[in-house]
């Protein structure tokens, strides 16, 4: 039995086809993210971690390539029950928590809409209870359940989208920089809530950040992503203790530490190099590298 | 010693909202040495922000001073009529903004934009200007500088664009520089790119320099000095080294313990539970009293004075009381610090 929940082979994504300014913001790109790990992909903005996770969800059309999820194909799917299956059993975290809730819903709608579009409650009482209990789970109160988005803090309200997100039961959740408009000290709050939730629902995470400290802390396995490709791929551990691709190195290097002392002495260093042509090859158990061989 | 360049004593200001006055920052004493980088630290919300804005006197309309001072030069700034503080916004005091896509003017040429000052406050002629401003565009690193003087901003990237707002603030050789989270709208690489280049133009201009950011990472990076800001008041300041290796107040020890870093195993990572306090009715005591497991019954009674821990470093906290409890809070902390001196030396033996 393949392991594989999602499998994304040779996915390309182009915007403005057949434009001047037609952009690979995809390119060519193939991983597949295990049932029950958290998959992280990192890169600069830009990259294209958001196009390849909106793909993946099937929010995109991707231009070429295919999106496999349980080994059946989603990017051909439209309306009809295998589309609204799928639908069902994924969900998305979005970045910013400001822009990503209506203003102009109550929290309870907002986490309702999911259970009423997939009908999966039968009466109002239920919908209240399953929305409640997914308000806790995610350490809201449900008495503010009536409450409207301007009233919460972002770590609150990146709460209820998470809440949101969860509400249908899903089994694979895209996080696209979920972690990125909030303080430090709540980004530490929402990775525990999505460890957490992570062991008690069984849930497959693909993790979209910039950031690779807290990348390495929650996946398992991370990608790299640089001008459309996958320049590297490996266990967690591997990319940031024995990174290959001088792209990743420098990504590494980049990232400031918590100590004075250190820092004076740390020397990032850029790279600006073409990603070639060249395609991930196997380099050691597990860890791959676009490089020559 | 020198004199401080900018002295900011007992600063109290309010927010009238429709839900009642939001008392944003709450007695606020900051002194900023020359050609320092002081870097003010804490959540959304905490006043970093307010801070500086009351500092420039770029306050919203419904922000009112109820307390204190800032002083540059002997004067109060807070009383000083518009059209002095005009000679000396963008002059003397300048400021670089959180986001590169918004702070520049979209239809006007960053030549143009990046005179403007020297035009304004130092009535140059457009030849002496333009040779000034080409000059602060090859300092900030951007190459073919004559050509890119005529380019619009939508022409450049997000780290180009806030290299144009840092030549566009320190042209006028301004002797207090305020960063507004400069780095947090870019990627790390841009990012270390741009704090080397803050601290480089500190060096050769001396410009003193208030950095405001959550990211303690980049604080280490960057800073001379720290003070740590939470729910309006500050906590705790000293120099960078005091505030990483000696932390004292508990919200600072949270804060670094929150800190991701790359060598943090499973489990490793901590959290401050809860959620600030609301300003329109701030504790009367310690703020962080409700989101600190060693909170004394005094924390929720009274605010503590800064205690002195060294003549560099104070703290707001009465587990620094003799009649305190002793708690150590810091030892993850040291584990990390240990961690970090054992990698340097590795490193170092390994490049010699």
């Amino acid at each position: 039995m393949n392991n594989n929940l999602v499998e994304v082979k040779h996915l390309k994504k182009y915007f403005h086809q057949g434009h001047p300014d037609e952009v690979h913001a995809v390119d060519d790109v193939t991983f597949s993210i295990r049932r029950g790990e958290v998959f992280g992909l990192v890169g600069e903005s830009g990259s294209g971690k958001t196009t390849t996770g909106r793909c993946v969800l099937n929010l995109y059309q991707p231009t070429a390539g295919q999106i496999l999820y349980h080994g059946q194909d989603v990017t051909a799917l439209k309306r009809g029950r295998a589309f609204k299956k799928f639908h069902h059993e994924t969900a998305m975290i979005f970045q910013d928590p400001y822009s990503s809730l209506d203003p102009r819903m109550a929290v309870r709608d907002i986490i309702a809409e999911g259970l009423k579009v997939h009908q999966q409650t039968s009466s109002r009482q239920e919908l209240d209870q399953r929305v409640a209990e997914t308000m806790e789970l995610v350490g809201l109160t449900p008495d503010v359940m009536n409450r409207y988005p301007y009233e919460f803090s972002g770590g609150q309200r990146q709460r209820i989208g998470i809440a949101r997100a969860l509400a249908t039961d899903p089994e694979f959740v895209v996080a696209d920089e979920p972690l990125s408009a909030l303080d430090v000290s709540i980004q530490a709050q929402i990775v525990q809530l999505m460890e957490y939730l992570k062991a008690t629902k069984q849930l497959t995470y693909l993790f979209i950040a910039h950031d690779i400290s807290m990348v390495k802390y929650i996946s398992d396995r991370i990608g790299v992503m640089y001008h459309g490709k996958l320049v590297e791929l490996g266990t967690a551990e591997e990319i940031v203790n024995h990174p290959l691709h001088p792209y990743t190195k420098s990504l590494l290097s980049a990232v400031p530490v918590p100590d004075p002392t250190y820092e004076r002495v740390r020397q990032p260093f850029t790279y600006d190099g073409d990603s070639a042509k060249l395609q991930l090859r196997e380099v050691s158990a597990g860890h791959y590298a676009a490089l020559a061989e | 010693m020198a004199t401080d360049v900018l002295k900011i004593k007992h600063l109290s200001i309010d927010f009238h909202t429709m839900e009642g006055e939001v008392h944003a920052i709450r007695d606020v004493t900051l002194k900023l040495h020359p050609g320092e980088i002081l870097a003010l630290v804490g959540e959304s919300g905490s006043g970093k922000s307010v801070t500086t804005k009351a500092v420039m006197q770029l306050l919203p309309n419904n922000a009112k001073v109820v307390g204190g001072s800032v002083e540059y030069k002997g004067k109060d700034l807070l009383k000083m009529p518009e059209k002095e503080l005009q000679a000396l916004r963008g002059n003397e005091l300048a400021e670089i903004f959180q986001d590169p896509m918004t702070s520049l003017d979209p239809t006007m040429r960053v030549g143009k934009q990046i005179m403007e000052p020297l035009l304004k406050h130092q009535k140059l002629d457009r030849a002496t200007a333009r040779q000034r401003a080409l000059t602060i565009m090859e300092k900030v690193g951007i190459v073919n500088a004559k050509q890119r003087f005529n380019n619009f901003p939508y022409q450049f990237s997000g780290g180009m664009r806030q290299r144009i707002v840092i030549a566009m603030a320190l042209v006028c050789h301004p002797k207090v520089l305020i960063a507004d989270e400069p780095t947090t709208a870019l990627d790390v690489t841009i990012q270390s790119q741009i704090l080397a280049l803050i601290k480089q133009l500190r060096d050769e201009l001396k410009t003193a320099v208030i950095f405001i950011t959550h990211d303690l990472g980049v604080v280490a990076g960057i800073a001379d000095r720290v003070a740590v800001m939470y729910a309006g008041r500050i906590l705790e300041f000293g120099t960078v080294e005091d505030i990483f290796y000696h932390p004292q107040h508990p919200y600072t020890v949270g804060l670094l313990r929150s800190t991701p870093t790359m060598d943090m195993n499973e489990g490793d990572l901590e959290s401050i539970p809860g959620n600030p306090p609301n300003l329109i009715n701030p504790p009367a005591g310690d703020p962080f009293a409700n989101r600190n497991q060693h909170a004394l019954a005094i924390d929720y009674q009274q605010m503590p004075p800064f205690f002195k821990v060294s003549g560099t470093h104070y703290a707001a906290t009465w587990l620094l009381d003799e009649r305190a409890p002793q708690v150590h809070l810091t030892e993850k902390l040291e584990q990390r610090r240990q961690h970090y001196a054992d990698r340097l030396t590795k490193e170092g033996s390994a490049n010699e």
